[in-house]
């Protein structure tokens, strides 16, 4: 009866797979990269859980997380939907959207726009150091010292970690994350 | 198979330590075991919770990003602890997130992860732990043990626990094999001495002492109780012996015992069977006795009643028992008042006996009266307390008959004592007068006046004859002159003569074997001339009389009962009539003298009747019912088997010679008697007493010439009489013809003439056939011898 069956069991594996990262249909509202986006920006959330900022980053205990968005929004109302109401480690969350001209040292966590690709070893250059979890979705971000890179692995969303960028700059990152990502040392 | 107690001390000694060993080898091993298993089991336990410890962080992560992938491949570590055969992640909503299971195997895991925690299963241990992030529990890892582990433990420890315990037990062993001798040495040593003692007897013997211990105390002892024991042993021979010496003379004693004890047996046996037998006379005793007798106790209820009281109330004794005595004897006086209480009263209440009168009526339990005389009596105890009481009782209703019998006889014999006084001159003067008319008769023609009127003055003369005969038959001493003949011919010629002529027809049923009787035929043919008138009497009208006449044997008592015959052999005659009959009132008078219902009867005919029957040792009974007619029955003594005399005919008058003399004091019959025996040719002498008779025949003697005969009156007033007179006349001359001559033709000397020396017998008053009849007789008699 299962062998009978197995066919469907695979088929309906597939649909169930690609519902994850469902294709865009011109009937739905969300377009297949909405829905990536929204898987994204519940990932910036989460990455909250497993790093630890130095104490000095926030101004006391309740002050909320920053998470600045340098150069093209490509989440536009998602992350503002994901956060609302949102609260992590006993902190909430305030979005910036940031130009490359504007001064974006002062969040906590910089998801730095693919279109800015050409422009990260300055943007590097300008964070200095300072603990801000740089997240991005281009490639070789991790060599170029950015912290987390999204990337695209069998049609599903998974993330770089330069564990050690982050450490120099003060902010610890958990193993446990580090389990589930493709950690990157661009020192070797 | 030998129990245990039976097998011996060495062995016991050895397998007891052995066995003690072994079991405390036993418990210590199963106490580890049981530690280990329930220590090991923790440690499982906090391994198992540890490994999810370590598990759990690694797979955070993944659950969290959702990255199954990632969260297998963390599980996927688990093969290297191969105890855990699966495990899996379940999400917040209970679908499995990722899945391990140990190689060459798919498992299933619950629908739940169920509570968090340590748990165990039927074959695993569980563990779910929660997954938390960030405070916030977002699944559960679940986990799942077999129990390889502990079962590989288990078994290296019984593996140990069996070597220990086979090498402890083998020590153990032989240990005891080597040492049980300083226990069971002693011991045994104490056995045999024991035994041997007992064997041989032999007090002397002592035990062994091995050491100080107990067994060497328990040796001490025991060798000092051998001493004792012999000591004793002495002590009880020389008692025993004494003992049996004592038994022997108590057993003689007691032999000496039994002997009297038996001998006092034999004597109380005896004096119960004496008792025994004493009891049994008394009841045959009691019953015997032919009055009623019934004891009662003291409350007047009935104890004990013979069989005459159970016969005359009909009451039997085992219905009777402890009624009151009033419901068994249930009296009535005459006046008809009952006498229920008079026995309790007057002889429990008054403690006085009592003899009542005999009229009471007892009413038997069939209801039927008996006439009973009764009395009573206390019965007392040798303290002359009142104990009960005893009533005696018979039946009289036949002797009150026979008393009444009794009492009329008695009637009769005082009258018949007047009338024979009176008949005795009445004879004599009787005699004179039918003598002379006897003579002056002789003178005339038959068909002369003068004849008629002499015949009529005789018949008239002979009536009074027959009136004084009947007087006389009352007279005291009156006996019959008894013949023994047939009563038939006496019967037929009596009625026949009666009845001729008349218009009652006589009917004879007498059977021809009917025994002779005892009788005086003169007296009997009254008696049959008297009833045979009365049934006539009784039928004016005419009518039949039934003669019957049958044999009564002495057994016939139903016949005789209550009648006062003697038992003996009876020939009764019955004369019935079919008349008026006899009230029951005149029934109980008609024997008495001068009693009559008719008017020209006499009032003796029936009288003499009885009076004849009782001399006859007879007896004359009435049955009759007014209107239907009377039977009269009398009863004479029969001599079954006696031969007859052929009867003597009576002659015409027979002139004859001879001298004869006469005794008399009686002036009259001297002088008739002399007229008469003249006139037949005899030359008479008188003498007027007996001196004077005896005299003339002294006289008549030595003259030679003798008189023929001698007639001799009875009875002189004053004077001998004819029976002295005889005695002398005989003794003088022992052929004399003598002939008694008596007013008292029923004097005993009269019917027994013979036995007095008489020839024989004249009565007066005697005319001159009768006077010549009994000379020619004498003088025939005399001329033939």
């Amino acid at each position: 009866m299962l062998r009978k069956y197995s066919h469907l069991i695979c088929l309906a594996t597939v649909v169930g797979l690609m519902l994850q990262i469902p294709p865009a249909t011109a009937r739905d509202a969300p377009t297949r990269k909405s829905v990536e986006y929204e898987i994204k920006a519940g990932f910036i959330c989460k990455f909250v859980k497993f790093c630890t900022w130095p104490d000095a980053s926030f101004a006391n205990s309740d002050a909320p997380i920053t998470v600045g968005i340098l150069g093209f929004d490509p989440f536009q109302s998602i992350i503002d939907e994901a956060v609302e109401d949102l609260k992590i480690k006993g902190r909430s969350f305030q979005i910036r959207r940031y130009t490359p001209s504007d001064d974006y040292t002062s969040c906590h966590i910089l998801f730095i726009s693919a279109a800015e690709h050409n422009h990260i070893p300055a943007i590097m250059a300008k964070l200095a150091d300072k603990p801000i979890l740089t997240i991005s979705e281009s490639h070789n971000f991790c060599r170029q010292g950015g912290m987390i890179n999204f990337h695209i692995v069998d049609n599903k969303v998974r993330f770089q970690i330069n564990e050690k960028a982050a450490r120099r700059t003060g902010i610890e990152i958990s193993t446990r994350l580090l389990q589930i990502a493709d950690v990157v040392d661009p020192t070797r | 198979m030998r129990s245990l107690k039976d097998i011996p001390i060495k062995r016991k000694i050895v397998l007891l330590i052995t066995a003690t060993t072994g079991l405390a080898l036993i418990v210590a091993c199963a106490a580890f075991t049981v530690y280990e298993f329930v220590t090991f089991r923790k440690v499982l336990r906090d391994d198992l919770l540890t490994l999810a410890e370590v598990i759990e962080p690694n797979c955070t992560a993944a659950l969290d990003f959702d990255l199954p992938n990632e969260g297998t491949e963390n599980l996927a570590a688990l093969r290297l602890e191969p105890h855990i055969v699966a495990a899996c992640i379940y999400r917040q909503d209970n679908n499995i997130f990722a899945a391990y299971a140990i190689r060459g195997t798919s498992p299933s895991f619950p629908l739940d992860p169920g509570p968090d925690g340590f748990r165990v299963g039927d074959d695993h241990l569980v563990v779910a732990r929660p997954m938390i992030l960030d405070g916030k529990r977002i699944g559960t890892l679940y986990l799942r043990s077999n129990f390889r582990g502990l079962r590989s433990r288990l078994a290296a420890y019984l593996a140990t626990a069996l070597v220990v315990l086979v090498t402890g037990c083998f020590i153990a062993f032989a240990i005891a094999a080597r040492f049980q001798r300083i226990i069971s040495a002693p011991v045994l040593n104490l056995a045999r001495t024991a035994k041997e003692i007992s064997n041989k007897k032999d007090y002397s013997l002592r035990a062994e002492k091995f050491g100080q211990d107990e067994l060497g105390e328990f040796t001490d002892v025991f060798n000092h109780m051998i001493t004792q024991i012999h000591k004793q042993d002495v002590e009880l021979r020389q008692q025993q012996d004494d003992l049996e010496r004592k038994v022997s003379e108590r057993t003689e004693e007691l032999s000496n015992s039994n002997e009297l004890l038996k001998s006092e047996i034999a004597e109380r046996r005896q004096a119960e069977t004496a008792l025994a037998a004493e009891k049994q006379r008394l009841a045959v005793t009691l019953r015997s006795i032919g009055d009623g007798v019934i004891t009662t106790d003291t409350d007047g209820r009935i104890v004990l009643m013979n069989h005459a009281a159970e016969t005359l109330t009909r009451w039997e004794q085992k219905d009777a028992l402890n009624r009151p005595l009033a419901d068994v004897l249930r009296l009535k006086n005459d006046s008809g008042a009952t006498l229920d209480d008079i026995f309790l009263n007057t002889v429990l209440g008054g403690g006085r006996a009592i003899d009542l009168d005999r009229d009471e009526t007892l009413r038997t339990r069939d209801d039927n009266e008996r006439r009973i005389a009764s009395s009573g009596a206390p019965i007392r105890d040798a303290d002359g307390r009142i104990v009960g009481m005893v009533v005696t009782f018979r039946d009289i209703t036949d002797r009150q008959m026979l008393d009444q019998e009794r009492f009329k006889s008695s009637k009769l014999e005082s009258v018949g004592i007047l009338a024979g006084g009176i008949a005795h001159d009445f004879n004599n003067m009787l005699t004179a007068i039918l003598g002379n008319i006897s003579l002056v008769k002789r003178r005339f023609e038959t068909d002369d006046n003068e004849f008629t009127r002499l015949a009529a003055a005789e018949t008239a003369t002979q009536r009074a004859r027959a009136l004084t005969e009947q007087l006389l038959t009352f007279a005291k001493g009156g006996a019959p002159m008894l013949n023994t003949m047939s009563i038939q011919e006496l019967i037929t010629e009596s009625a026949d003569f009666i009845l001729s002529g008349s218009n009652v027809r006589v009917d004879y049923a007498i059977p021809t074997d009917l025994w002779p009787v005892r009788i005086d035929s003169g007296q009997m043919s009254q008696v049959v001339n008297n009833l045979v008138i009365n049934a006539q009497q009784a039928m004016p009208a005419g009518g039949i009389i039934t003669i019957e006449a049958e044999n009564i044997a002495r057994t016939r008592t139903d016949v005789f009962r209550g009648l006062p015959l003697d038992p003996s052999n009876y020939v009764r005659v019955s004369i019935s009539d079919d008349g008026i009959g006899i009230s029951e009132a005149d029934q109980a008078m008609i024997f008495d003298p001068y009693f009559t219902t008719k008017p020209q009867g006499s009032g003796l005919g029936l009288a003499t009747t009885f009076s004849i029957l009782k001399n006859h040792r007879g007896h004359v009974t009435v049955v009759s019912e007014r209107g239907k007619g009377t039977t009269f029955r009398f009863f004479l003594p029969a001599m079954p088997g006696a031969v007859l005399k052929p009867k003597t005919e009576i002659g015409v008058v027979v002139e004859g010679q001879g001298r004869i003399l006469v005794m008399d004091d009686d002036e009259f019959i001297r002088d008739v008697s002399a007229e008469m025996l003249t006139d037949l040719g005899y030359s008479a002498d008188m003498a007027s007493d007996g001196k004077t008779a005896i005299q003339l025949y002294q006289d008549a003697l030595a003259a030679e010439t003798p008189y023929l005969a001698v007639i001799l009156d009875l009875i002189i007033p004053g004077g001998m009489g004819g029976k002295d007179v005889i005695k002398q006349l005989l003794a003088i001359d022992p052929n004399v013809k003598s002939i008694v001559s008596s007013g008292y033709s029923h004097d005993p000397v009269t019917a027994n003439f013979q036995s007095y020396g008489f020839s024989r017998v004249l009565p007066k008053p005697f005319d001159i056939q009768e006077l010549s009849d009994v000379l020619n007789e004498i003088l025939t008699d005399h001329r033939v011898s």
